[in-house]
C-alpha cells in the first residue's frame, strides 16, 4: 500500500520552481537526487524549465502513469490540483502546502474537500501541512528538508517539520542514517498509525523514533504501538508536556489528571520508551539500532572512584541492576597480575587510577565472560597513566568478540580523549561524556524484549 | 453535569454486583420518617440532590444521628434550608479503610480508572494510580502496589491485609459498568470501605 510513496516509479511535482529559498526549489532539488533511481515531472503552468528541465502546465499532460504527486502550492488551489491528480489516477499524493486544519475550522472545510476528492480518485494521501517523506536507500527525498540523510536503520516519523530538519543535519556530522523520514502533517487521511504499521513491516527498519505533540485516537495507538513494541522498540519525545488540561472541573475525578500523566501512562502501557529531550531521542534511537537488547544485569567499570560513584548513582536513577562480580571473575583479574592489586573487586568494578589499557583489557574481558553480565559500561576518566586511545582500542576489539553483550562507553575528557572520542564514532561504538546519559542508554536497551 | 438520581444509581448498583453500604432513601415529600429496626444507630445521613456535588462543604452530611426522633428534627431541618433536594440517605456506619475509586471519560485516551487511598492520601497526596482501558488484573495490581499509601493495604497497625485480587474484580466492575453505560461521564466513589475481601460504597456519585 506504501509502495507508491517509498518507493514510486514516477514522482510529479506540483508547484515545481526555481526560485531562491522557496519550498519549490527545495523539493525540486531533493528529488533531483534520485533522477537515476524514477522519473520526475515537473509541472508549472508559468514556466517553461525549472533546474533546466521542461515543464508541463498539468499534471494531466503527461504521458506516462504517475505514482507520486508532491503538491506544494498555495492551499486554495489545491483542490483543483487534487481533481486534477485524481483524473490522472496518480496513486498518492503528499500536500506540503500548509492553510488547512492547523489553521482552524475554515481550514478544516478545505482540507475535508480536498481529502473528499482525493478518496473519490482512489488516491491516498499523506498531510496536508508536513515537510514530506525520505527514504534514503531508494535515494527518494520527497520534502523540503535542506538536507539528505543517510540510509540507516531508523525510522523517524514527526509531528513536527521542523524537527526533521534540524534531526537529519544532526545526523550527518554524528554518522548515523534513518530508514524512513516521515512528516506526517494534519493526518487528513494516512495517520501515525498506518505509518507505524509499515514500519512494523519495513525490514530497513530496526528502530521506531517518534516525535509526538498530540494523539486524535489514543487507545488506537496504544493498540497498535504495543504489537509493534514487542518486536522493534519504539522510542518517543512527547512536545507540549507543560500544559494541564483546561476544562472546568468539578468533580474530584475530574481534577486529578492531566494531558502530560496520561501520555506517559499511555507510552507505558504501550511498550514504549519515552525520553525527555531531543538529545536522549537520538542517542536512544542509535543505541538501540548499535547494541543488542539485553537482560537488566550489568556492569560497571571504570579507573576512578568519582565516575563508579556518578554511575552507580545513576543506573539506580533509572532502575538498572549491578551484577555481583563472581569468584571466579575476581580470580581471572586477580591473577593476570595486571591491574592493580587494591581493585574494587565489587562492582562498579573499580581498577583504580594507574589503570593501562591491559588493565581495561582482562578486566573488561573477565566482565564480558561472566554469564549474567549482560551490558557493561566502561568509564574512564584522564589520569597520568591512562591512554585513551589505546583503552578505545580495546573496548573495539573485545565489543568485536562479545557482540551479543551490550557495551556503553562513558570516556569523559577533552583533550587528551579527543582521539578516543574518534575512534568510537568511527567504529559505533556509544560513548557519553555525560554517566547519566551513558546509564539511560543502557537502561533502554534492557526495556524492550529480547 | 449533575449526578444521576438515587433510584437509578442504586440500581446500576445492583446491576454490576456493586455493594453500598445497607442505605434508607427517604424522599423530601415523605410525611413520616419511619427507620427500620434493622437498622443500627448510630446512623449516618446526608441530603442528595443532583447538583451538590460536595454536601460536607453545605452541612448536608449529620454523622452521628442517635435516634429517629434526631433523624426527623434534621431532615425538617435539612428540608426548610433545602428544598430542593432530591431526599436523604440513612445509612449504616461503614468500617475498613477508605479507599477512592475514580472514572472518566479522556478524549484522547477513553476510559480512565482512578484510584488511591481515601482521605488525605487523595485530597492533598495527590496519591493516585491512574490507568487506562482495557486493564487487566495485573494492571490493576501494579497501580495499587505503586501508591504511596499501599503500606496501609498490606495491613498496618493490626488490621487484616486487604486482598488485591478482590480489589482488582472491583475495578473491573466500575470499568464493565463505564463502559456499557455511555450516558455516564464520571464515576466518584470518595469513600469506598475496604477490607479484606469487600468493598462498601457508600456515597456513590455518577455524573451524567
Amino acid at each position: 500500500m506504501f509502495e507508491m510513496f517509498f518507493n514510486p516509479k514516477s514522482v510529479a511535482l506540483i508547484g515545481a520552481t526555481d526560485r531562491k529559498d522557496s519550498v519549490g526549489a527545495g523539493i525540486c532539488r531533493n528529488l533531483l537526487e534520485g533522477k537515476e533511481k524514477r522519473e520526475i515531472y515537473f509541472i508549472n503552468p508559468y514556466r517553461k524549465k525549472v533546474f533546466g528541465i521542461k515543464t508541463f502546465k498539468n499534471i494531466q499532460d503527461i504521458q506516462k502513469p504517475i505514482d507520486l504527486a508532491i503538491i506544494a502550492v498555495p492551499a486554495k488551489i489545491v483542490p483543483q490540483v487534487a481533481k486534477d491528480c485524481a483524473q490522472k489516477k496518480v496513486k498518492g499524493v503528499i500536500i506540503i502546502s500548509a492553510g488547512f486544519a492547523e489553521i482552524g475550522e475554515k481550514g478544516k472545510k478545505l482540507q475535508d474537500e480536498v481529502l473528499a476528492i482525493l478518496k473519490k480518485g482512489g488516491v491516498r494521501l499523506i498531510g496536508p501541512n508536513c515537510l514530506g517523506i525520505i527514504r534514503p536507500s531508494q535515494k527518494l527525498n520527497a520534502s523540503f528538508a535542506p538536507l539528505t540523510p543517510q540510509k540507516g536503520e531508523i525510522a523517524l516519523i514527526s509531528q513536527s517539520g521542523a524537527i526533521i530538519d534540524s534531526l537529519v543535519d544532526k545526523s550527518l556530522t554524528e554518522n548515523f542514517g534513518f530508514s524512513l523520514v516521515i512528516s506526517y502533517g494534519n493526518e487528513a487521511d494516512l495517520k501515525l498509525i498506518d505509518f507505524l504499521e509499515y514500519a512494523k513491516e519495513d525490514s530497513e527498519t530496526k528502530v521506531v523514533t517518534i516525535y509526538l505533540e498530540s494523539l486524535k485516537e489514543g487507545s488506537e495507538f496504544i493498540k497498535v504501538a504495543k504489537e509493534i513494541s514487542k518486536r522493534k522498540p519504539i522510542i518517543i519525545l512527547k512536545g507540549g508536556r507543560g500544559k494541564i488540561t483546561q476544562k472546568a472541573v468539578q468533580s474530584h475525578t475530574g481534577s486529578l489528571t492531566t494531558d502530560s500523566i496520561l501520555y506517559s501512562i499511555a507510552f507505558k502501557k504501550a511498550g514504549i520508551f519515552e525520553v525527555n529531550n531531543l538529545t536522549e531521542l537520538m542517542n536512544v534511537s542509535k543505541a538501540l539500532t548499535l547494541e543488542p537488547k539485553i537482560k537488566n544485569e550489568i556492569a560497571i567499570l571504570t579507573n576512578g572512584g568519582g565516575l563508579g560513584i556518578l554511575l552507580t548513582d545513576s543506573c539506580e536513577k533509572y532502575g538498572l541492576n549491578l551484577a555481583k562480580i563472581s569468584k571466579e571473575t575476581i580470580s581471572k583479574i586477580d591473577k593476570s597480575l595486571l591491574v592493580n592489586k587494591n581493585w574494587s573487586k565489587k562492582n562498579p568494578v573499580d581498577i583504580v587510577g594507574d589503570a593501562t589499557e591491559k588493565s581495561y583489557y582482562i578486566a573488561l574481558k573477565s566482565l564480558l565472560e561472566q554469564k549474567n553480565i549482560s551490558g557493561v559500561i566502561v568509564a574512564q576518566s584522564v589520569q597520568v597513566m591512562t591512554k585513551p586511545d589505546k583503552n578505545a582500542k580495546i573496548v573495539l576489539e573485545l565489543k568485536k568478540e562479545y557482540p551479543e553483550k551490550a557495551i556503553v562507553c562513558c570516556f569523559v575528557g577533552g583533550q587528551i580523549n579527543k582521539r578516543a572520542e574518534k575512534i568510537f564514532e568511527r567504529n559505533k561504538i556509544l560513548n557519553f561524556q555525560e554517566p547519566e546519559m551513558a546509564a539511560l542508554v543502557m537502561k533502554s536497551l534492557t526495556y524492550f524484549k529480547k | 453535569m449533575e449526578i444521576l438520581d438515587f433510584k437509578e444509581t442504586e440500581k446500576l448498583l445492583k446491576k454490576y454486583n456493586l455493594e453500598i453500604v445497607k442505605t434508607l432513601f427517604i424522599p423530601l415529600v415523605s410525611k413520616e420518617i419511619k427507620v427500620p429496626k434493622s437498622f443500627q444507630f448510630p446512623l449516618v445521613a446526608k441530603g442528595i440532590s443532583k447538583d451538590i456535588f460536595h454536601k460536607v462543604d453545605k452541612g448536608l452530611v449529620n454523622l452521628d444521628i442517635k435516634n429517629e426522633k434526631e433523624l426527623e428534627n434534621w431532615f425538617l431541618k435539612i428540608k426548610s434550608q433545602y428544598p430542593n433536594l432530591e431526599g436523604i440517605l440513612v445509612q449504616e456506619k461503614a468500617k475498613g479503610i477508605e479507599m477512592f475509586f475514580g472514572l472518566k471519560r479522556d478524549p484522547v485516551f477513553g476510559i480512565l480508572l482512578l484510584l488511591g487511598l481515601g482521605g488525605i492520601f487523595v485530597e492533598v497526596l495527590k496519591d493516585i494510580a491512574i490507568g487506562i482501558y482495557p486493564l487487566k488484573n495485573k494492571e490493576i495490581e501494579t497501580m495499587i502496589k505503586s501508591l504511596k499509601g499501599y503500606k496501609i493495604l498490606e495491613g498496618y497497625r493490626g488490621q487484616e491485609k486487604v486482598d488485591i485480587k478482590s480489589l482488582c474484580i472491583f475495578s473491573q466492575k466500575l470499568l464493565k459498568l463505564m463502559k456499557e453505560n455511555a450516558k455516564i461521564k464520571e464515576i466518584d466513589l470518595n469513600p469506598v470501605f475496604v477490607s479484606k475481601n469487600s468493598q462498601i460504597i457508600v456515597d456513590p456519585k455518577f455524573y451524567v
